[in-house]
């Protein structure tokens, strides 16, 4: 058993998605909870929970103080931090290492470096990986916005340095609005993150979102599991996810499998990542960004590998090897997710907390259901609108979209306005079921 | 599999008559796992509680009627202390009147201490917590009659 007592710095379904990996393994469980959570199912599910803080994210599930006196108070020897809140900023790995806590995830050093965009793209370029066309470091001055701009072409995108998930970010698709998005980018970077650097990169719109998961243990031992395709997004919020990617061949997956290893090697990487890119018309691949924690999506890696990423995690942030190579990794047959948020997708997905009425999950072959939702559950408003991933897998892409549609007519959420009418109408949709998806999907009046 | 434990109600009664008899407010018995605690309010009915040895010990005491009380909660997670150190003096006990500002109690994390102070002038009714134990975000510190 790698620790004995893990702390989930997180919430909703991530929080449970760990716990039950560490019930597996033995391993004893802490939650950690804001007064707004007080009857969220992740405090019932641990074995101890700690309330840190009033609902205000900023004073619970962002104190680093408050989560770090939690595991102190409860001898916990190690933290998850799931995905969002502390997972990719390096305080919370930085403050484990000052008080003998480990941290379930890559080190601080590495957090930090892939958490610069700019420097990230500047180390993966050196690795082979190109990065999408655009500025090679920070742009300092309108003038040197313009000449990058015209050396890629419009349209452009400018992007903070710092964060990612969609905060600091503007499209320019033409002179007057490129010092418009310039200035609003570098405030808005300045506000959320405390820095004003930003990048630019040439707005690929009709491409398709790729990412590869990487596995890397602390001998400098690295493996990839695969592709995920992840390009109905909204508000560069993924929607649906499948793996493998309909359009990729083995070679291909074969040949950016082998970079990427050679990257994370490159920078010392260890326990899991996802590398992201945007691949255009012609297959060619473009590094995004890269993700150093756990993923949503994980979930049709682990379809498809027979994988527990979780507990692979774990065991790696104990210091245990890899176990296995490349050549011992196989995929069998075609996963997808479909995120359930509480939102209306007929109202531009206007969020719709409140309770849940009546709450009926799906089963049968192939399909998995993560949710902390229960029948009467209120729906807090202030946190994100993921309640529920419901994941089908089927031996060909085929059998997983049949199953997905059949477990959608199965899945009951009233009470909540929610995104299963639109993953229904997906599951029909002509140009999802030829598989070709991008990620101006949504864009442009061309949503089912 | 531990044995249930069961209240020799003999005992219990000689208990409640040792509080009686001394006129105290309250006497807590610990022995082999188990712990009574027997308070007396003013003029209400003696309230018991009984627990297996666990960290947290809330009872609902009976207030003795019509003031308004309040709570003051713990803003931070950690470890509750009643003194700067342990050869010191609490900082306060029941019955002290404090001014907004002074300092109550310590709550120790990661190793620095936090001086919890009063927001507001009041009189420490109850101490809600043991010198050590462990809070978290609103656990219930101490119960206060505000006097301004």
């Amino acid at each position: 058993m790698p620790f004995n007592k893990i702390l989930v710095a997180n919430r909703g379904e991530i929080a449970i998605r760990i716990m039950r990996a560490c019930k597996e393994m033995g391993i004893r469980t802490v939650a950690v909870y804001s007064t707004a959570d007080v009857n969220s199912m992740h405090v019932q599910y641990a074995d101890e929970a700690k309330c840190i803080g009033p609902g205000d994210k900023s004073e619970s599930y962002l104190s680093l103080k408050n989560i770090i006196s939690a595991a102190d108070i409860t001898n916990a020897d190690a933290i998850h931090p799931g995905a969002g809140f502390l997972a990719e900023v390096p305080h919370l790995a930085e403050a484990c290492r000052d008080h003998n806590i480990t941290f379930i995830g890559p080190s601080p050093e590495n957090i930090e470096l892939m958490g610069d965009k700019v420097k990230a793209r500047q180390i993966m370029s050196k690795a082979g990986i190109k990065p999408i066309p655009g500025s090679k470091g920070v742009i300092r001055n309108e003038k040197e916005a313009f000449k990058i701009a015209y050396k890629v072409g419009y349209p452009v995108v400018i992007k903070s340095a710092a964060g990612g998930g969609g905060i600091g970010i503007r499209e320019a698709h033409n002179d007057a609005s490129l010092v418009n998005s310039f200035r609003i980018v570098q405030g808005e970077a300045k506000s959320a993150f405390g820095r004003s650097d930003v990048y630019l990169e040439k707005l690929m719109e009709h491409a398709r979102h790729v990412e590869f998961q990487v596995l890397a243990d602390k001998s400098g031992n690295v493996i990839h599991l695969g592709e995920r395709e992840c390009s109905i997004q909204r508000r560069k919020q993924k929607l649906i996810e499948e793996t493998p990617c309909p359009t990729i061949s083995p070679k291909t997956r074969e040949e950016i499998g082998k970079l990427v290893i050679k990257a994370m090697k490159a920078i010392k990487y260890s326990s899991v990542g996802t590398v992201e890119f945007l691949m255009d018309e012609n297959g060619d691949f473009y590094f995004l960004e890269m993700n150093t924690r756990i993923q949503v999506e994980h979930t049709i890696t682990e379809a498809v590998t027979g994988l527990d990423l979780i507990k692979e995690q774990i065991r790696l942030a104990a210091g245990e090897k890899l176990g296995f190579r490349q050549g011992d990794v196989s995929f069998s047959g075609h996963a997808i997710e479909c995120r359930i948020n509480a939102e209306d997708p007929d109202k531009d997905f206007m969020p719709s907390p409140g309770t849940v009425e009546v709450f009926h999950a799906p089963g049968g072959p192939g399909i998995r259901f993560d949710s902390h939702i229960y029948t009467g559950y209120k729906i807090p408003p202030i946190y994100d609108s993921l309640i529920a991933k419901l994941i089908a897998h089927g031996r060909t892409r085929e059998e997983a979209i049949s199953r997905m549609k059949r477990s959608l007519n199965e899945l009951i959420i009233s009470g909540v306005k929610t995104t299963i009418p639109f993953h229904k109408r997906m599951m029909e949709d002509e140009r999802f079921l030829r598989g070709e998806v991008y990620v101006d999907y949504l864009l442009g009046g061309k949503a089912p | 599999m531990a044995e249930k434990k069961v209240i020799d109600l003999e005992v219990l009664m000689e208990i409640i008559k040792i509080l009686k008899d001394n006129d105290l407010s309250e006497i807590c018995i610990e022995q082999n796992g188990v712990k009574i605690k027997v308070k007396q309010e003013y003029a209400q009915p003696v309230s018991i509680a009984h627990h297996a040895v666990v960290p947290a010990v809330h009872e609902e005491a009976v207030g003795s009627g019509k003031e308004k009380l309040d709570i003051i909660s713990a803003p931070l997670v950690g470890t509750f202390y009643r003194s700067p150190s342990p050869d010191v003096e609490p900082y306060v006990e029941v019955g002290d009147e404090v001014e907004a500002g002074q300092v109550l109690c310590i709550i120790e994390a990661m190793k620095m201490m936090n001086e919890i102070t009063a927001d507001f002038d009041c009189e420490i009714v109850e101490i809600l917590v043991k010198n050590g134990q462990q809070v978290e975000y609103n656990t219930p510190l101490f119960r206060v009659r505000p006097t301004s």
